[in-house]
């Protein structure tokens, strides 16, 4: 067997190992990126919880009494005002 | 030219044969590392490279029986310091309170304080946390913790109860579902490169997601506000120090409303003191004064020793039995058994007792759950107290017949009303109507216990109607109801002032317990207002309260009105219409006859002429459903609110005449 084969053979194997590698980087930099999405995943969660509670907050039954009667001026119906429907 | 290419062969295979040696030495030393020794050194890499998390516990939610939300856990960050690993404590200090607005001077204090570790600041919102950790200050770490939040603040405080800033509960449905609600502690391991970077893995699922549970309630946050809103007017009206409102289901026993005022806000428990943060409706416990009679009625009633049409000699007001005057506020002659209840006779009552005995009395005041905890799931329920009728003496008898001599908390007094509307059962109150998973799957819900007996469906159906008079025409017409039918009975009972061993003059406990509606009972209130200002009774405090909660927690439970109006409005117009036409002077001119204003009731259609109803202020649909029927023709403009009308309301109408309205879309500004 000469050297050509034998070159082609280590370029081969060199290919190779340069290919593991590069999936490898890119894996890890999929991975760095998982963990940021995870992350931000996370912050966001944390965030609409937050926010959740302020909403209900505004959804407090006295601070709607409150708008109802003093700005737009309502008043729970009399019931002679109130039908239920089927 | 050929020994040279040999020579040169012989080279190369021997470099070649080198270098396979040194890759078979090689391939020798990775077996040896990745087969051989392959544990020890994922070990090692574990090691080095996983890094240990630990995980807030998420502590459970709490919502009412609509799904709003009452308590819930965010996440927070808590500030702490390693004070001899702090490099410049004033520097820090100051960076610490430009970035947290905290106060610096209290920061350097704590950081020269010799222990090896100090809280700086507790439950920070996350966001300020994390951005203190990125600082990366040495000797200053951030911990997450959960953080409690009471969204509705005071809404319901007293029954929802608080979590401390550790996440333990610490009152009310908090403490008494800990088991439930407290969070499981995490713990992850996370991967991460020499630089701290975090790298994802297929590991990383928090697996305390699936511990979270939510306790659904039975309040109705509707409800529970209408009826502390009312309570704190009728307070403040009042002067009083304090007051209770239970709102109630008189067949299942959820409780609708819990109020307790004064009350705190939970998100700031600490800031209260003690006192204002009990539930008063099953902690404190009164004397029930009058509205106690009714049982004594039952009773009177179950055992067949009378009946509501029996007269007692009610004396003028004055009567001495058992070596003591007992007095009426109103003197009577001569009351039958209904009107006794009605007219609520002390002397009436104590005579009804003497027919009873101590022992009847005392068993059914015992079997409508009276000296013993109703068993409802919250903590801290006192049992009021109810002495054995073998320790009573001659006037205990009375006294117990018309509320005195036994305390009883609002929660056992609605629990016993309950029964008396029901059909006879004991029903056992309760605030937890069942528990659900994260999912929404429901891992327990509240299921009744065995049925408990106290009187025969018969008798409580004429008890109801005893209590209907009460309302109807004696000292509680203040909680009457438009369109509803109520029972309930009054109650002032005086304090008794344990140091002096007399009844107090003038502090008193005024109370309404109330049905509604009587005829088919769907919820009972109590309402008890303490020590109001001045002579008041129960029927002037407390009815009031008990009316305006009712009315509004009927329309949220879609309990139609089935009983006219009263006659001060519509039915007046219906009984003009069933009147000869010829009594009424049909040409009195349409200013003139105020009662057709309130027209909700529709006259008789067969009659020729008819009056105009007031539809102004109402909906497009509600006049038109109001003009439905009636032999004329109508003419809309617009929609929304009816603003304008003619013929105007009281107006004679002939038939097929024209009936234009116009109405228009309401505004903020009305």
């Amino acid at each position: 067997m000469g050297l050509g084969p034998l070159a082609v053979v280590a370029a081969g194997l060199m290919a190779s190992c340069l290919l593991v590698i590069w999936v490898h980087v890119q894996t890890l930099h999929l991975r760095y990126e998982v963990s940021q999405a995870y992350e931000e995943n996370r912050r966001l969660l944390e965030r609409q919880a937050a926010l959740e509670v302020e909403r209900q907050t505004l959804r407090s039954p006295k601070r709607i009494a409150e708008i109802a009667e003093r700005d737009l001026g309502m008043h729970l119906a009399e019931p002679r005002e109130r039908s239920l429907l089927p | 030219m050929k020994r040279e290419d040999r020579s040169l062969r012989v080279k190369i295979y021997m470099m070649l044969g080198v270098y396979v040696l040194f890759v078979l030495l090689l391939a020798v030393r990775a077996f040896q590392h990745q087969v051989i020794n392959r544990e020890e050194y994922l070990k090692w890499a574990r090691d080095q490279q996983l890094q240990p998390v630990k995980l807030v516990p998420l502590r459970g939610k709490i919502v009412d029986r609509r799904g709003n939300l009452l308590a819930v856990s965010l996440k927070a960050g808590s500030l702490f310091a390693h004070p001899a690993q702090v490099q410049n404590p004033e520097r820090t200090a100051q960076i610490l309170a430009q970035n947290l607005g905290l106060d610096a001077g209290q920061l350097l204090e704590k950081l020269k304080q010799p222990v090896s570790f100090v809280w700086l600041a507790r439950q920070l919102p996350i966001d300020e946390a994390e951005k203190v950790k990125r600082l990366a200050l040495p000797g200053i770490g951030v911990e997450r913790e959960g953080r409690r939040y009471y969204p509705f603040r005071e809404l319901a405080a007293n029954v929802i109860g608080f979590a401390g800033v550790d996440s333990q509960g610490l009152e009310g449905v908090e403490i008494f579902r800990e088991a439930v609600l407290k969070g499981k502690q995490g713990r992850l391991l996370l991967q991460q490169d020499a630089r701290g970077r975090l790298l994802w893995q297929e590991l990383y699922q928090d697996s305390r997601e699936d511990s979270v549970k939510e306790v659904v309630l039975t309040l109705d946050v509707r409800i529970q506000h209408f009826a502390e809103e009312a309570l704190r007017k009728a307070i403040e009206e009042n002067g009083a120090v304090g007051g209770t409102v239970v709102v109630m289901d008189v067949n299942r026993g959820d409780l609708l409303a819990l109020a307790s005022l004064p009350t705190f806000n939970p998100n700031r428990f600490s800031t209260y003191p003690p006192e204002l943060r009990r539930n008063r409706a099953i902690t404190d416990a009164f004397e029930p004064g009058s509205t106690a009679k009714p049982f004594a009625l039952a009773a009177a009633l179950e055992e067949g020793l009378l009946n509501e049409e029996v007269r007692f000699n009610c004396e003028r007001g004055k009567y001495f039995f058992g070596g003591h005057w007992i007095h009426d506020i109103h003197p009577y002659d001569v009351l039958t058994l209904r009107e006794v209840i009605v007219k609520s006779s002390n002397i009436g009552t104590a005579k009804v007792a003497e027919i009873l005995g101590s022992q009847i009395l005392w068993k059914y005041l015992d079997a409508f759950g009276f000296g013993k905890k109703t068993g409802v799931d919250l903590p801290g329920e006192a049992t009021g107290t109810l002495r054995h009728w073998k320790s009573w003496t001659t006037i205990c008898l009375a006294n117990h017949a018309f509320g005195q001599g036994f305390s009883v908390t609002a929660l056992q007094l609605a629990c016993a009303y309950a029964a008396l509307a029901n059909g006879g059962r004991l029903v056992e109150p309760h605030v937890v109507h069942e528990i659900r998973d994260e999912k929404g799957t429901v891992l327990e819900a509240w299921k009744p216990g065995p049925e408990r007996r106290v009187i025969s469906a018969r008798t409580s159906e004429r008890v109801r109607a005893v209590l209907e008079g009460v309302v109807e025409e004696g000292t509680g017409k203040r909680a009457k109801l438009a369109g509803f039918r109520v029972g309930g009975k009054t109650g002032t009972a005086q304090k008794f002032e344990p140091a002096l061993g007399i009844y107090s003059p003038n502090k008193m406990v005024c109370s309404f317990v109330g049905i509604v509606p009587i005829d088919k009972p769907e919820i009972v209130m109590v309402v008890a207002i303490d020590e109001p200002r001045g002579r008041v009774t129960g029927g002037m405090v407390a009815a009031p309260v008990f009316q305006q909660v009712a009315s509004k927690a009927l329309f949220y439970r879609n309990v139609d009105a089935n009983v006219p109006e009263p006659a001060s409005s519509a039915s007046v117009q219906a009984e003009l219409f069933r009147a000869a036409p010829a009594a009424w002077d049909l040409t009195e001119p349409a200013a003139a006859a105020p009662v057709a204003s309130q027209g909700a009731v529709r006259p008789d259609p067969s009659l020729s002429t008819l009056i105009m109803p007031e539809l102004r202020r109402r909906t497009v649909r509600m006049a038109l459903r109001e003009l439905e029927g009636l032999p004329v023709e109508v003419r809309l403009e617009g929609s929304g609110v009816v603003i304008e009308q003619d013929p105007k309301p009281g107006s004679l109408l002939e038939t097929g005449q024209l009936v234009k309205l116009t109405a228009r879309a309401l505004g903020p500004d009305g």
